[in-house]
C-alpha cells in the first residue's frame, strides 16, 4: 500500500502546485487584456469626441498627439501582451487610459469653441455678406433714382 | 453720356459689386462639397520609391520601409495597422475576397490620423534565423521590428525548388 501511495501523493501535488501558479498567471493574463480592450476602447471613444470638434471647426493638433502617445502606449502593450509579459501590458494599457484623463473634456471645450467661431464666420462671411449685397443694390437703385431725377430736371429746365 | 448709358453702366457696377460683396456667401454655395471618402496607404522602400522592396533578406540585417496613410475621410480616424509575417505553408491574404491571412498579427500599429492629414512612419526590421541543413529548412527565432523583439518561433519556411529560395512574406 505505502507504494501505491507516493505517486499518487506526488500527482496530487503536481496539480496543486500547477493551479497554484497557473491561476496568477491567468489572473494576469485576464487583467492584461480587460485593461488593453478598456484602452482600446477608450481610444475610440476619444476619437470621436476629437472628430467632433474637428467637424465644428477646432484646431485638434494637441488632440490628435495626445491621443497618438495613447496609441504608442496601447502598441507596446499588446506587443508586450504578445510576448507574455502580462505585467508590462497590464502596466502600458494603464498609462495609456491615463493619458486620456479629461480628453473628452478638452475635446468638448475645443468644440464648443469651435462652434462659436464657425457662428461668428457665418454672421461675418454669409449674413454679413448678403446684407451687403442687398445694400449695394439698393444703393445703385437709389443713385439711379437720383440720376433720373436730375436728368429729368435738367431736361424739364431746357 | 445719355440716361440709357448712364443706365446700363449703373447696372454693370452695381452687379459687379454686389457680386464682390456677396462672393463669401456665395463661396459656400458653390463650392462642391467632397463626395469621395477614402483614405491612402502605402508602403515604400528606403528611397521612398515603390519598387526595389527589401527581398533578398541577410541575417540580422536592417532593412527599412515606409509605412503611411492619408486621411481623406472627412473627420479624423483611428488605424489599426496590423504587422503579420507568413512562411509559404501558412495563410496568406486573398486580395480577390479581400480577406485577411489569419495569423495572428506580430505588432499593431496604432495611430490617429486628423482629416487631410498625413503619417507616415520608418520601420526598420531584421531576422535573426538558422539553417536547418538536414532538413532543407529555414527556422526563423526572432524579428527586431523597430528596436522591439518579436518572436517567431515555430515560423519555418521549407525550401522552395521553383524559387531556388527560402520563402517568406512581410505583410502589413
Amino acid at each position: 500500500m505505502p507504494r501505491s501511495k507516493t505517486p499518487i501523493t506526488i500527482v496530487v501535488i503536481l496539480l496543486l502546485s500547477v493551479t497554484v501558479v497557473a491561476s496568477p498567471v491567468r489572473a494576469d493574463q485576464e487583467a492584461a487584456a480587460v485593461a488593453i480592450s478598456s484602452a482600446k476602447n477608450t481610444i475610440v471613444n476619444c476619437c470621436s469626441a476629437a472628430a467632433e470638434a474637428e467637424a465644428a471647426g477646432a484646431d485638434i493638433t494637441s488632440l490628435v498627439d495626445t491621443l497618438n502617445e495613447a496609441c504608442s502606449l496601447l502598441s507596446r502593450a499588446e506587443l508586450a501582451y504578445t510576448a507574455n509579459d502580462f505585467a508590462a501590458a497590464l502596466n502600458l494599457a494603464t498609462q495609456s487610459q491615463n493619458r486620456l484623463n479629461n480628453f473628452v473634456g478638452e475635446a468638448n471645450t475645443l468644440k464648443e469653441n469651435g462652434t462659436q467661431q464657425q457662428n461668428q464666420e457665418f454672421l461675418i462671411n454669409v449674413v454679413g455678406s448678403t446684407v451687403g449685397a442687398f445694400a449695394v443694390i439698393i444703393a445703385g437703385f437709389a443713385v439711379w433714382r437720383f440720376l433720373k431725377k436730375n436728368y429729368e430736371t435738367e431736361a424739364h429746365v431746357k | 453720356m445719355n440716361l440709357q448709358g448712364y443706365k446700363v453702366l449703373l447696372v454693370f457696377v452695381t452687379i459687379i459689386l454686389s457680386l464682390f460683396v456677396a462672393s463669401p456667401a456665395l463661396q459656400r454655395l458653390l463650392v462642391y462639397p467632397q463626395t469621395e471618402f477614402f483614405t491612402e496607404m502605402w508602403l515604400l522602400n528606403s528611397e521612398h520609391t515603390a519598387d526595389g522592396y527589401p527581398y533578398d533578406i541577410t541575417l540580422n540585417q536592417n532593412y527599412t520601409v515606409f509605412l503611411g496613410a492619408s486621411n481623406h475621410l472627412g473627420h479624423c480616424a483611428y488605424y489599426a495597422v496590423q504587422m503579420k509575417f507568413r512562411t509559404e505553408n501558412q495563410s496568406a491574404p486573398n486580395p480577390l475576397t479581400h480577406s485577411p491571412s489569419s495569423l495572428p498579427p506580430l505588432y499593431t500599429l496604432n495611430v490617429i490620423v486628423a482629416d487631410e492629414e498625413t503619417w507616415e512612419s520608418s520601420v526598420t526590421f531584421s531576422f535573426d534565423y538558422s539553417h536547418d541543413v538536414n532538413n532543407s529548412r529555414v527556422n526563423f527565432n526572432q524579428m527586431m521590428f523597430n528596436g522591439a523583439p518579436l518572436n517567431l518561433t515555430g515560423y519555418s519556411a521549407p525550401w522552395d525548388s521553383e524559387k531556388s529560395r527560402f520563402f517568406g512574406n512581410l505583410i502589413f
